[in-house]
């Protein structure tokens, strides 16, 4: 399968149907036309993943101004799913280092994020260092189970954290 | 006529100062003295000829145009006067008036070249190939040294078909040249012209000695390979043409002109009935070709084409299909759908691809691999099955592929394209639009899929969406219609019209067809100063074959389908059918709302001048000026009837020349459609309304009728063709379709009243009918005889075409 060719792209006023349509079919949840209006504007970032020139994954974030001042704004994570079909082939992952890049060079302090409980997404997260913060319970309205965990994983680290994270590689 | 004054010597200058007024463009003040002229010398060819052209400068055509007339009218014999009115005809566009006029000119001034230099193009434009030929004699006899007049009567000759003299003219004027009006690109074209002009003399040593001879100083070296193995093949030295062929082969894999001169090298003319014998040579070409240009797609295709042992060409397909289906490419199946009409072959498909599914659904694996497929690989099957049940008609099936599909993938758009193409196919027209807009909406980039929508929308009787649709792409500051017509957007007008047809607006049906009809013309006309500027290259192949294409301009699939449509617009427009179907009254996509403000005056682009606003839109005032509807209808047929083999379009001569009470012409159209398709049911429904207009006309000649009556073979009463209507069905026998029983029940139905119950079960017999859009012309040529029969049709198809939009019941509002 080494022919598979995993490209992102950006979300435009023209193509923004496709994520809808990507949505309704991965998500639980149904966004209003509301919520789509306003991920082309800042404050917002989206990305979308083509397999083979079909989109089949995306990602749509929010960036949070901290309440202290001083400090970095985080990054929230909206919606992010890969249609069932197209699990495990690197397309998440791939979608998850666009954004982990971007806290980089964005300065985003950390990446955070609601899944359900029980969901598979959560040990996807977990793969990849996220952590659970906190139980929210009745989280959702009109799905079973109601509640959510609060993931997250921290961006920017001290020094020492570094060094660290360094040695871990070597 | 008073006796001719002479000029004064003031006058003399004031007429020397008019032509420098015109030419700086004061025409105010020129037509002021020419006026102060004329008050004394009414006949003045001068002041009067200046007096024409000013006035039309100053968009007095009509005037000008009326000036000019009677000028040649008192000064019968003055070359001015006819050179001027044929320039202003010409500027009308009125070419064959111009021609007459210049001719004229002539006449009365033979040393004149600047006259005849201009009737050239006209005469070209006319194809009067005689006239022009006279034409270039006599300028080369005043100009001999002028070049253009050589090659000009090279090409009148040419295109006369003779090439003998075509040839020696040509080769006398490159005697006349030297050597340094000869190189480069001059020299190649002199050489390679020569070789074509001996080429279609049959003369092929004299066309080989040139290509020999002259090889390093030829060019156009693609040229000169393939039309050295053409030669060859001729002489029948076919080892060389394969050698030919095969270095063309290796400069382009994928021409398949080339693949077929190459069988021909290998004495194999076409690929039907191939013996054995021919099959195992080309296996082992293609096998060779194979390995060489493994990359070609077109040299792994081809022997799909002609294997015929089932298993050979199953191991092949699988060979050829599993590019297109791992890698994604969407087009496998148009690039298979030419083998459709083989059963056989749609057999094999079908199983190996049912067999591809399962094995990709079993192990992800394509048969006969042992590589793990990507999950697309089992969508690009699914929509190959999709497409595949959709060609052999069976809907049902490939509705289930292509929602499995979608099931899988529902962000792929070239699925919903598929989905509209299969409810289109089945007549649902409102569900295929819906479709398409599905796949517009993912990417409303799309040019193709903004495009294709709205023609999607058009055929949904929805023109309002259409140009909403439209908008997204068009120049904002201009109307649509405006914008089309600019863009010679032939496919807009077309099924814009064509939904006006449906909708009974024939007079706005016309005037789009029109549109056309213009756009044709366009071309031919655009080229008249470009003749002038050619004949002085050297480039003599390309413009032969440029002025062949000329020949065959209205032979081409959007003219003739926009100009059968025109014909029946025109026939309906007589016979007022009931509506097919009425325009949409509510969008499905509303326009954006328009700026008037933004609007700008339009301008023609050529003379700046202020193009009026359109104030006939539905087309009204424009069918009343045309004074015979049906002349005009024919002024189209004769474009559509060069050179076709289309039984539709001589069944609507019919029609027209019946109209006309131009019964021998119906005769020759009746004889061209029992050429094409002896048993075509066209032939018997016009040639029994033919019979039926003979015998009620009192004026008609006997002999016409006699004519008639011999083709037809049955006389015109009631009984008799009632009773042959009997013995052309048993004599059809096992050929008898739908066609023909719907053909022979509406006649009944026409003729005897008493009859119906006869007529319904013909008609209603709708067993092996295929297609709903034949159905829908039946079906609407029937309301014109019986309501009630065309009611009971309406329910019979309704049954057989469940979700068809144009059998549904009637809904009264």
């Amino acid at each position: 399968m080494g022919k598979n060719l995993i490209e992102l792209g950006d979300l435009t006023d023209k193509n923004i149907g496709q994520l809808v349509l990507l949505n309704n079919t991965t998500l639980p949840v149904t966004y209003e036309e509301k919520f789509y209006s306003k991920l082309l504007s800042t404050g917002f970032v989206s990305k979308l993943a083509f397999f083979n020139d079909i989109m089949v994954g995306a990602v749509s974030c929010r960036i949070d101004q901290s309440q202290v001042e001083g400090e970095l704004p985080s990054l929230y994570i909206m919606t992010f799913c890969v249609l069932a079909q197209y699990r495990n082939l690197g397309i998440g992952r791939k979608l998850l280092e666009f954004i982990e890049d971007l806290c980089k060079t964005d300065k985003y302090d950390k990446i955070s994020l609601h899944v359900q409980v029980g969901s598979d997404a959560i040990d996807f997260y977990k793969k990849f260092g996220f952590t659970i913060e906190s139980t929210i319970n009745n989280y959702y309205r009109n799905i079973q189970p109601a509640d959510c965990y609060v993931m997250s994983k921290k961006m920017t680290s001290t020094d020492e954290e570094k060094k660290e994270d360094n040695t871990k590689q070597e | 006529m008073a006796p001719t004054k002479e000029l004064t010597n003031k006058e003399i200058t004031a007429i020397k100062n008019i032509s420098k007024l015109f030419d700086d463009k004061k025409y105010s003040k020129g037509l002021k003295e020419c006026n102060t002229i004329l008050k004394n010398h009414p006949d003045n060819p001068d002041a009067s000829c200046f007096k024409s052209l000013i006035l039309y400068n100053l968009e007095q055509q009509y005037d000008a145009r009326e000036n000019a007339l009677k000028t040649t009218k008192t000064l019968p014999t003055n070359s001015m006067a006819w050179h001027t009115l044929g320039y202003i005809y010409k500027l009308d566009k009125n070419y064959i008036d111009a021609a007459t006029a210049f001719k004229n000119a002539s006449k009365f001034n033979k040393e004149s070249s600047q006259i005849l230099k201009e009737l050239a193009p006209l005469q070209l434009y006319s194809r009067d190939l005689e006239g022009l030929k006279e034409t270039y004699a006599t300028l080369l006899k005043l100009q001999p040294s002028y070049k253009p007049h050589w090659t000009g009567l090279v090409t009148t000759y040419h295109l006369m078909g003779q090439t003998k003299p075509a040839l020696s003219v040509f080769e006398r004027y490159l005697d006349t040249l030297e050597d340094k009006d000869l190189s480069g690109v001059k020299q190649t074209e002199s050489i390679l012209y020569r070789c074509m002009l001996h080429y279609e003399l049959e003369e092929y040593d004299q066309a080989l000695e040139l290509l020999v001879n002259n090889e390093k100083k030829i060019i156009d070296k693609l040229w000169a390979i393939s039309k050295h193995g053409d030669i060859l093949l001729k002489k029948g030295d076919l080892a060389a043409a394969e050698s030919k062929f095969r270095d063309l082969i290796k400069l382009n894999q994928d021409d398949l002109s080339i693949h077929k001169k190459l069988w021909e090298s290998k004495n194999i003319k076409s690929l039907d009935n191939l013996s054995d014998e021919e099959i195992s040579t080309l296996v082992s070409l293609y096998k060779e070709l194979g390995s060489l240009y493994p990359k070609s797609l077109l040299i792994q295709k081809i022997p799909l084409l002609f294997l015929k042992d089932k298993q050979q060409f199953r191991e092949h397909a699988v060979f050829y299909t599993k590019n297109f289906l791992s890698k994604g490419i969407p087009s496998l199946f148009n690039n298979l759908k030419c083998l459709y009409n083989n059963k056989e072959k749609v057999e094999i498909f079908s199983q190996l691809f049912l067999d591809q599914l399962q094995s990709l659904k079993e192990k992800q694996q394509l048969l006969g691999s042992d590589e793990k497929e990507s999950p697309s690989t089992i969508l690009w099957c699914l929509y190959y099955l999709a497409q595949h049940y959709d060609r052999t008609k069976d809907f049902s099936t490939s509705l289930s592929f292509i929602n499995q599909a979608i099931d899988h993938t529902p962000t792929c758009l070239d699925l919903y394209v598929v989905k509209a193409k299969l409810y289109k196919h089945q007549g649902d027209l409102q569900k295929a639009y819906e479709e398409y807009d599905r796949a517009r909406n993912l990417d409303l980039a799309d040019r193709y899929l903004n495009t294709k929508c709205a023609l999607y929308a058009l055929r949904n009787n929805d023109p309002d969406t259409a140009e909403a649709i439209f908008s997204l792409i068009k120049d904002e500051t201009q109307t649509l219609l405006f914008n089309i017509q600019e863009f010679q957007c032939i496919w807009y007008e077309r099924e814009l019209g064509k939904a006006y047809l449906r909708a009974g607006d024939n007079a706005r049906a016309i005037k789009l067809f029109n549109l056309v009809d213009k756009n044709h013309l366009e071309y031919l006309e655009d080229q008249m100063d470009f003749h002038n500027h050619i004949n002085k290259k050297l480039t003599m192949r390309s413009y032969i074959e440029f002025l062949r294409w000329e020949d065959q301009v209205y032979q081409n699939k959007p003219y003739i389908a926009t100009g059968k449509a025109h014909v029946k617009a025109y026939l309906n427009h007589q016979n007022k059918p009931e509506v097919m179907a009425p325009l949409k009254k509510v969008p499905a996509i509303k326009k954006p709302a328009t700026k008037p403000a933004q609007l700008e005056p339009k301008k023609d682009p050529n003379t700046g001048l202020t193009i009026p606003e359109d104030d006939d839109l539905n087309g009204k005032k424009f069918l009343v000026k045309q004074v015979n509807l049906m002349d005009s209808a024919q002024l189209i047929l004769d474009n559509l009837l060069k050179n076709t083999n289309d039984i539709e379009i001589y069944s609507l001569a019919c029609q027209v020349n019946t109209y006309q009470k131009k019964y021998l012409l119906v005769l020759k159209s009746l004889a061209k459609i029992k050429s094409i398709d002896e048993n075509s049911p066209c032939y018997y429904d016009n040639l029994v309304n033919l019979v039926i207009k003979v015998s009620e006309d009192k004026e008609v000649s006997a002999i016409v009728k006699a004519a008639v009556e011999k083709q037809a073979t049955f006389s015109s009463d009631v009984d008799s063709i009632l009773v042959y209507n009997q013995t052309y069905l048993e004599k059809l026998g096992d050929n008898v379709t739908a066609q023909h029983r719907f053909v022979v029940g509406k006649i009944i139905a026409k003729l005897s009243p008493s009859s119906l119950d006869k007529a319904l079960e013909l008609i209603l017999n709708v067993q092996g009918e295929t297609d709903w859009k034949q159905c829908a012309d039946n079906l609407q040529s029937l309301s014109l005889v019986s309501s009630e029969l065309s009611s009971k049709y309406r329910e019979k198809l309704h049954q057989q075409f469940p979700i068809a939009n144009y059998f549904q019941p009637k809904v009264e509002n």
